[in-house]
């Protein structure tokens, strides 16, 4: 048996919750996306400037305490900025403090191109998603409205059931293009020993 | 219908977390593994969900609204201390992807006391919500956990296997629940 096991289904699996909940437009999934490369690129200055030795096995614990204070201020700076972006997914942007994705440049052995590879996987998928979503959901395009007003061809996808069936079907996509070598595989292999067993 | 056992059922199914805000899929699609196991770890996963809404209730309540801002801080640290007990009862321990496994409960615990937060309830409230939240998360962990059983043993193709059709099947239960919103 094959074994799904690539960079793409590590982003989608450690920034489920992001991409579930940043994608209702894309409005939102590049503001999550913001977040989640500025919250993460502070995390990981602090886990350069604190040695891990010192906290033994709780230098997750430290980075994470940071991760939520800084998201909290995001989350007040988008509530601030981005009314309507706070108003349905201000919860996410908050949650982006305790997101493992967040976290993932903060292990020793990841380089900054290796994080920005993920980051660039994880901002594809979610305005795919999100793309998806506001068509097919909300019947608009960057606020921009396609149809009549308040029409939309599958408002039922809007919500969080829209997130998770576009997002799966992106998925399945993927693995499709995958199986048929039109993906190559290299350039989506895990480097190093991650592992979701 | 008495309103507090509306509350109930409402939190149960209709606008549970798992499947309105998403917040525990992440645990349940990774800590599931077949059936017979996950009924009882649903069980350490539901509590800790009920235990980290009623402390963390509790403690931003008695603080005050003058230190309400302290309350994303409030409620990381509850969390932290459950998902410490649930590593002394086996769970949660090792890597996933090379990252603790604490960072796959962490926001279900973080989300759930923070939307317990904004809606403001009374006490009373508060305890029906937080438990009705533990018994339906509880529901969808064992239901993942059977999905997850049925793709390995089933012929589809392994493109179709596990993550991304859990994913589809959650959203349509999602709809479906939506779907009987009226009830209540």
């Amino acid at each position: 048996m094959p074994k799904f096991d690539n960079i793409f289904e590590q982003v989608v699996l450690l920034g489920l919750l992001p991409i579930i909940g940043g994608s209702r437009n894309i409005q939102t999934a590049i503001v999550v996306t913001v977040v989640l490369i500025i919250v993460s690129l502070i995390s990981r200055l602090v886990s350069r400037l604190i040695k891990a030795e010192v906290l033994a096995d709780a230098h997750w614990i430290v980075y994470s305490a940071f991760g939520v204070s800084f998201s909290y201020i995001a989350y007040l700076l988008v509530a601030f900025l981005y009314p309507n972006v706070y108003q349905y997914s201000g919860l996410y942007i908050l949650l982006i403090g305790v997101t493992p994705l967040t976290y993932y440049s903060c292990k020793d052995n990841v380089s900054l191109s290796q994080f920005w590879k993920r980051i660039n996987i994880f901002f594809i998928t979610i305005i795919l998603v999100a793309f998806l979503r506001e068509l097919l959901g909300f019947g608009s395009i960057l606020g921009f409205e396609l149809y009549e007003i308040g029409f939309a061809p599958l408002s039922a996808l809007g919500g969080s059931a829209g997130g998770f069936i576009f997002l799966g079907a992106v998925w399945i996509l993927f693995r499709f293009l995958l199986s048929l070598d039109k993906v190559d595989a290299e350039l989506f292999a895990l480097e190093g020993g991650d592992s979701n067993e | 219908m008495n309103e507090t056992f509306g509350l109930f059922l409402e939190n149960i199914l209709p606008v549970n977390l798992v499947l309105v805000y998403s917040l525990g899929v992440l645990v349940s699609l990774v800590e599931t593994d077949r059936v017979r196991p996950s009924l009882t770890k649903g069980v350490k996963f539901a509590f800790a969900i009920l235990f980290a809404g009623i402390f963390g209730w509790i403690i931003v309540d008695s603080i005050g609204i003058e230190f309400e801002f302290l309350a994303v801080w409030v409620f990381f640290l509850v969390s932290l201390g459950i998902i410490i007990i649930l590593q002394y009862l086996g769970e949660l321990n090792g890597d996933y992807y090379g990252l603790p496994k604490l960072f796959l409960f962490m926001p279900a615990l973080v989300g759930f006391q923070w939307i317990m937060l904004e809606r403001n309830l009374v006490f009373s409230d508060m305890m029906v919500t937080a438990f009705a939240n533990a018994v339906g998360f509880y529901f969808a962990f064992v239901l993942i956990a059977t999905l997850k059983e049925q793709m390995r043993i089933s012929e589809a193709s392994d493109i179709f296997k596990l993550a991304p059709v859990i994913l589809i099947g959650l959203g349509v239960a999602a709809m479906g629940v939506a779907g009987f919103s009226f009830l209540y």
